[in-house]
């Protein structure tokens, strides 16, 4: 009942593909938007994996095997005095696929 | 009676207001229909059990998503099923929705005294206010800035931000008549849900007109800023389920309540603070 800023809606992820030399930022699909929001509201391990290898199957335009994947999800936080926003990281997660 | 009037009043939010995706919103609203055209599903466990189902589904579905209302209609229709089906179902019902509000504020009361970081120093709504696009107009309003302004200070408190800023941001200033509000609905919010906590988990008799009073300041202030009709409208219902039968005045100021909020939900209330504001 409208007890806190901090909700999924005022969260974000940030997915990064880890390749050799090169690390970067995905674009999250829309056919993944539903675990995205599920991730952000309750960001377990098993949840992130999970997006991971999801995003992992995602087609790609970088060459060279898929090392890992990065996940990332943050939440915004206020300054109690000033209200500068500031992002704290809630859980990361590094899923490895070359040692599989 | 009141039994009755709780569970049309139920059933009404659900037809007015359908929540779930397809399958649950349809079964829902068949359910809804079919309980308020014949009195014989309206009284019938297998009615609200199936409301309780569907509306549990729609919780595992949305899981861990779900609002907090969608968890309370799951105890509410299971208790309105439950007391058909009891030797005293007036009492049983009175009971269990005296019960469910009584827990519902004791829980909010919680988040927002004990668990929130916060909520209590105002923070909630100073943001709230201004980045929440359900409050917004009231913020817009209170605010009493131009709108130019005023997006100025929500595009700054809404950035996206990773980690701490290299150097501290500078802020818009939020207008004094923002803050001051924020200030008093934080106080009076936790005073007000902290009462009705209160005032609904006590078992005493003599508490009844204190209950119904504040139920319904809550329920006419709260739902003017907040468009969760929904949520109102169960809270409502189960107003009328816990009501003293002799109280017939006060079942009147719910039925009041139940279509105040639904005006609320339909006020351009963007246009009209928007029109106030630039009468002062």
């Amino acid at each position: 009942m409208f007890s806190t800023t901090d909700g999924w809606g005022a969260r974000h992820l940030h997915a990064y593909a880890l390749r050799p030399g090169l690390r970067r930022e995905l674009a999250l699909p829309d056919e993944l938007l539903e675990p995205v929001r599920r991730a952000l509201a309750a960001p377990t391990e098993a949840r992130l994996r999970a997006l991971a290898e999801a995003l992992a199957e995602q087609p790609s335009p970088d060459q060279g095997p898929l090392e890992a994947i990065e996940l990332q999800v943050f939440a915004r936080r206020y300054d109690p005095a000033t209200l500068a926003p500031s992002g704290e990281l809630l859980r990361g997660l590094v899923v490895r696929f070359d040692e599989r | 009676m009141n039994a009755d009037l709780a569970a049309r009043l139920s059933l009404l939010a659900l037809l007015l207001h359908p929540v779930g995706a397809w399958p649950e919103r349809a079964g829902l609203l068949a359910l809804a229909g079919v309980g308020l055209l014949s009195a014989r599903a309206l009284a019938s466990t297998t009615l609200w059990l199936g409301v309780a189902a569907l509306a549990a589904v729609r919780v595992l579905r949305d899981w861990p998503m779900s609002d907090n209302h969608a968890y309370l209609l799951v105890y509410w229709s299971l208790a309105l099923g439950l007391a058909r089906v009891s030797a005293a179902p007036e009492a049983s019902l009175a009971r269990n929705a005296r019960l469910l509000l009584g827990l519902a504020f004791a829980f909010a009361s919680l988040w927002k005294l004990g668990l929130s970081p916060d909520f209590l120093d105002g923070r909630f709504f100073r943001v709230s206010l201004v980045v929440d696009e359900r409050l917004a107009p009231w913020g817009r309003w209170l605010a009493g800035v131009d709108r130019d302004s005023f997006d100025a200070l929500r595009d700054a408190l809404a950035r996206h931000v990773d980690g701490p800023l290299p150097r501290p941001l500078e802020l818009p200033a939020l207008p004094d008549g923002l803050a001051r509000a924020a200030r008093l609905a934080t106080a009076v919010t936790a005073a007000l849900e902290a009462s009705l906590a209160l005032a609904f988990l006590l078992p005493w008799r003599r508490l009844a007109a204190l209950r119904d009073g504040l139920l319904l300041v809550f329920c006419a202030g709260t739902y003017a800023l907040a468009p969760v009709e929904g949520f109102g409208w169960l809270l409502v219902a189960m107003g009328v389920a816990q009501c003293d039968p002799a109280r017939r005045g006060t079942r009147w100021l719910y039925l009041a309540a139940f279509v105040l909020i639904g005006l609320y939900a339909t006020l351009p209330w963007d246009a009209l603070l928007a029109g106030a504001s630039s009468r002062r």
